[in-house]
């Protein structure tokens, strides 16, 4: 999505103040220098002390719009932002939306939320379960050819085999 | 290689480690590319403080297939040699005075830092056992008479001989509760209060219920002393309430004029300049509660209830049970050993001895009654108490240790279990060495842990240290162990540590019993399917049932009729799971847990388990309450035992619950709580529900259901006349019969409506459109002093300084909150740091200040604004190199 076209010297430093990874296939171009810019993509050109600046920046093209998803528990209707949700699954009648500690009764259908959140980086590991790739700390691979996802909030999900090969691709293996 | 090749048995084991280390080896690869893939994937989707479970993982790992190749190459040189077990055995008596035990503090100390330097583990916590609701505060007991004239004459009269008692572990063992009968008065502790009313008489029956007597232990002797009731005994001649008494201590400390205060050099800030020459002293209160001590009251239930005799026992309260006139007890006492490198502070053992005192007679411990059991941390005094309620005479037995979590009480011993460290002594023989080599030691940690099992035998109101067992892994609760013709029957799991380790091999389930002098006699491993841990154990004569749990409920039954030979009999697989087993005589089994009619666990489970053949357990009958939308049902008795009424001769079970659920037609949520009772039919083997005695009043929750009991009414033959059901909370008492339990006869309210506890807030109930998040709430940071103004911050004064910027819709900010907090509070850096909430400040920021760019660390000096540190991992790895 991105290439920083800076100078030798500073290259390492401001990509990792920036926090940026790049890829072969691009459309932004960052860079301190006019002269670097490209032509068929969008130039960002910035000083050193406009770096915080184009973090946010980044932040709002990768991250997008915020997507809220409403609902509720016993205390009551919550609205929370799409990125926090650990993971969606169902079970029974219900389709849950996990967060940290508690978890939400949502009333929209997997395949909705699963619509809904298209770009946000969630993807389907099972029938019943839509994950949150941000919020996965580690994977394992298990004896089955499935895979364990061990989640930022301690819970365990599996990959179920049918979804193995698009669970690879999200992660761009 | 001849010798390979001459012997088949070494050549296919050669062949299979060499098959392992190759899938090993491959699934270690993919490992490896999946989670680098993802830590990719994340870093581009900017996902802050991303986790390197990775490193961890792979020496394990690596371990993993190297083992079986170092134990190959072994069986090469040395030749199948199984490693020894370092056996400790207790000391006794090894103390002389308070310098022997602090010698010995050092010493496991020392050992522990390196240790934990190397090897980071888990161990269960301390707790306190079957505490009841414990109560705010109070002290002395202060009667107050409700009775009249005329109910004095009620209570007068006689009760009845037949009444529901506590539902206990044991028979004949009993365990304190909070509410109780004796077949007359109704003993209820009611937060601040122990309330006591009269229930029953032959003369008035239930008629007569209304409150008889209540104390309110207000006034003190002390100032500064606090009383909290945590249960109650009830037999024919006593009441005994019993209590944690919590005591605020304060600590003087001297300051030189050259040394500055503890606290500002703490936080890394210079000494302040006006430090007064020749020193000063400072009184400090401490806000915990420091020293504590275990009361008890006994009360004269022939003498209206007088105060009869008082004993207060020093440390935290573990455990108690009562057998007849005896009374067992045993509390904690923490040695702050640390207090002793403290300059200042009066630090002496002594202080910590445990000691009691019989109405104002005080006895102390001595140093050569001490017992220690070696391995386990000494920081903790165990003090066993024996006490006949008849003579008080006193007995006390003292464990040095770590303290124990399980306290089981059979008829002839006090059981204790506690956690016990395995030093791998070889580790330490080198010294400082060790921590340089700290990371190859994978293999072998440090030290293990075990459960020690402390033996004091009790007879009669007195209490004799007669040894410590131990066993493998961690028991669930006191139900773990159970006492049997001089075996002791032990239910150890041990835990999944590595949450990633390889399935199987990893939680283990043990059924270990050992013999008079606790020396394990048999044990079956791996009990349950692979990854399942126990969730409830239940021993009944020669039988042990004990039920595992991960997605389905496998209930075991074991034989144990030889104790040198224990067989699982039956193994019978269930949805859902049994958090709580109650046996109901020898062929029936009550489980209370989780399940509902599509094989989860959502819903109130109660099982009626017919366990007469012993090779073909099967569920007779069950009753689900399954969730639903919004809705779902839960009972105390999964965890608190004593809430449990059962009784096989009348028929019914009788637990407490609580529903939440949700009112479409007036769109609000509802709260009901009461007794749920069910019928109990073993000839046939079937449970069903007859009724539910409510007593929440509308949906608020202003009312806790604390159980039921029954006092039977009979006539002069002793013939049965009325079978009456009084069902208790904190705001009613309530009588109607067994056989209809909802119409009630007779009410008295004994407790007010939790007026603080009030419903929450009215909300839409359908999912449809975005609704207002509402006021956000304060989070952690809330706690510290904000800028509330721009112009506070003293940007004229050319002082260097730190602003954290966050706003309250900043969703990033949260995850920062602890963080920051922390720093604030410690701040190691020496630059002042100053917190400004966005969504709460007024003015204008100081220039070049860009408000969008939270959360965010500005960075003032020379009287202006420098830079910004925008963005966590900014902010954490700036924090670090403050540090």
């Amino acid at each position: 999505m991105f290439k920083l076209k800076v100078s030798e010297t500073e290259y390492k430093a401001i990509k990792e103040r920036l926090g940026l990874v790049e890829t072969l296939v691009y459309d932004y171009v960052l860079t301190d220098s006019k002269e670097k810019c490209e032509d068929d993509k969008v130039n960002i050109v910035f000083t050193n002390a406009e770096i915080p600046r184009v973090m946010k920046l980044l932040d709002l093209i990768v991250k997008g719009e915020d997507k809220h998803i409403t609902g509720y528990n016993e205390f009551g209707q919550k609205t929370v932002e799409s990125r926090n949700f650990y993971y969606f699954i169902v079970d029974g009648d219900e389709v849950y939306g996990v967060l940290s500690k508690t978890k939400l009764i949502i009333k929209l259908k997997l395949y909705e939320i699963e619509d809904l959140l298209k770009e946000k980086e969630f993807i389907r590991v099972s029938k019943y379960c839509l994950v949150n790739i941000g919020k996965i700390e580690y994977i394992r691979p298990a004896m089955n050819s499935k895979l364990d996802l061990l989640m930022k909030n301690g819970e365990h999900v599996e990959v179920n085999r049918g979804y193995y090969k698009s669970f690879k691709q999200a992660l761009e293996i | 290689m001849s010798t390979i090749l001459e012997n088949p048995v070494l050549a296919f084991l050669v062949l299979a480690v060499f098959g392992f280390v190759i899938f090993m080896v491959t699934k270690m690869f993919d490992e490896v590319k999946l989670n680098k893939a993802l830590k990719l994937k994340q870093r581009s989707m900017r996902i802050k403080g991303l986790g390197s479970g990775l490193k961890a993982r792979m020496s394990l790992l690596v371990s993993a297939t190297l083992a079986p190749v170092a134990v190959v190459t072994m069986m090469f040189f040395v030749g199948g040699d199984v490693p020894t077990v370092i056996d400790d055995q207790p000391v006794l008596g090894a103390f002389e005075d308070a310098g022997d035990l602090i010698a010995l503090f050092q010493e496991f100390n020392d050992k522990k830092t390196t240790a934990d330097g190397m090897f980071n583990t888990w161990r269960g916590g301390w707790f306190m056992e079957d505490a009841e609701m414990a109560i705010d505060e109070g002290s002395a007991p202060e009667a107050e008479n409700y009775s009249g004239d005329h109910q004095q004459d009620a209570a007068d009269g006689e009760g009845s001989d037949e009444f529901s008692e506590t539902n206990t572990q044991v028979v004949g063992v009993d365990e304190m509760d909070n509410v109780l009968t004796d077949g007359k008065f109704m003993y209820v502790m009611n937060w601040d209060k122990v309330q006591i009313a009269l229930a029953y008489t032959k003369e008035g029956k239930s008629d007569v219920l209304s409150l008889h007597k209540e104390f309110n232990f207000d006034e003190f002797e002390d100032e500064g002393e606090h009383f909290g009731a945590i249960g109650m005994y009830v037999d024919e001649d006593h009441l005994i309430v019993i209590g944690n008494v919590y005591k605020t201590v304060c600590h003087t400390y001297t300051y030189d004029d050259e040394e500055p205060k503890p606290d500002t050099e703490e936080d890394g800030e210079e000494p302040s300049d006006d430090v007064p020459e020749g020193g000063y002293t400072e009184e400090y209160c401490w806000d915990y509660w420091q020293d504590n001590n275990t009361k008890v009251f006994v009360f004269d239930k022939h003498n209206n209830f007088a105060l009869k005799d008082e004993y207060t026992f020093s440390g935290w309260f573990v455990g108690t049970r009562k057998i007849g006139d005896s009374l067992y007890f045993v509390t904690n006492e923490y040695i702050p050993f640390y207090l002793e490198e403290q300059e200042g502070v009066d630090f002496n053992v002594d202080d910590y001895l445990p000691r009691y005192s019989v109405n104002g007679q005080e006895v102390t411990a001595e140093y050569d009654q001490i017992v220690y059991v070696d391995g386990t941390e000494p920081t903790n005094f165990t003090a066993f108490y024996g006490i006949d309620l008849e003579t008080t005479r006193t007995t006390m037995e003292v464990v040095l240790g770590e303290g124990g979590y399980n306290l089981y009480v059979s008829t002839e011993n006090i059981y204790l279990a506690g956690t016990r460290y395995i030093w791998n002594d070889a580790l330490f023989l080198e010294g400082d060495a060790v921590t340089e080599n700290a990371e190859v030691d994978d293999e072998e940690p440090p030290y293990e842990y075990s459960t020690s099992i402390i033996r004091i035998a009790i007879n009669n109101g007195s209490v004799d240290y007669t040894g410590t067992g131990e066993v493998e892994g961690i028991g669930l609760d006191q139900f773990s162990m159970d006492e049997h013709n001089g075996f002791l029957r032990v239910v150890t799991t041990t835990p999944n540590w590595w949450w990633w380790g390889d399935g199987e091999d990893e939680i283990n389930n043990r059924l270990i019993i050992l013999d008079e002098n606790l020396e394990e006699v048999s044990r079956i491993e791996k009990i349950g399917k692979p990854n399942e841990s126990v969730q409830s154990t239940r021993f009944v004569g020669d039988y042990g049932y004990i039920v595992t749990f991960l997605q389905t409920d496998p209930f075991y039954v074991i034989d144990l009729s030889d104790p040198y030979n224990p067989v699982i009999t039956d193994e019978l697989v269930i949805p859902g799971f049994s958090d709580f087993l109650q046996p109901l005589g020898e062929d029936f089994m009550l489980g209370i847990g989780y399940g509902d009619h599509e094989g989860g666990t959502q819903g109130l489970k109660i099982s009626l388990y017919d366990v007469s053949d012993k090779s073909n357990a099967f569920v007779a009958s069950e009753i689900i309450y399954p969730y639903s939308e919004g809705d779902y049902m839960w009972t105390s008795t999964v965890y608190n035992h004593k809430d449990l009424l059962v009784s096989v001769s009348k028929g019914i079970i009788a637990l407490p619950y609580t529903r939440n659920g949700y009112d479409d037609e007036t769109n609000n949520w509802t709260y009901n709580t009461g007794i749920l009772v069910l019928n109990l039919d073993l000839d046939t083997g079937l449970i069903s529900e007859r009724a539910k005695v409510e007593h929440s009043a509308g949906n608020s929750y202003d009312t806790y259901v604390y159980k039921s009991k029954f006092i039977t009414d009979k006539d002069d033959e002793g013939n049965i006349v009325e079978e009456y059901f009084y069902t208790i909370s904190s705001k009613y008492i309530k009588v109607s019969t067994l056989d209809d339990p909802e119409t009630i006869l007779n009410s008295v309210q004994i407790g007010e409506s939790w007026n603080e506890l009030e419903m929450p807030v009215e909300v839409e109930p359908d999912g449809s459109g975005v609704v207002d998040p509402g006021e956000p709430t304060d989070g952690i940071l809330g706690e510290i002093e904000h800028i509330k103004d721009w112009a506070e911050l003293p940007v004229e004064d050319g002082e260097e300084f730190m602003v954290y910027v966050y706003g309250d819709s900043c969703d990033e900010c949260i995850e920062l909150e602890e963080l920051v907090y922390e720093f604030y509070i410690e701040n190691p850096s020496g630059i002042a740091l100053y917190i400004v909430n966005t969504s709460d400040v007024a003015g204008d920021a100081p220039e070049g200040v860009d408000l969008d760019l939270i959360p965010g660390i500005l960075q003032f000096n020379n009287s202006e604004y420098q830079d910004v540190i925008y963005g966590i991992e900014q902010i954490i790895s700036y924090f670090d190199s403050l540090k």
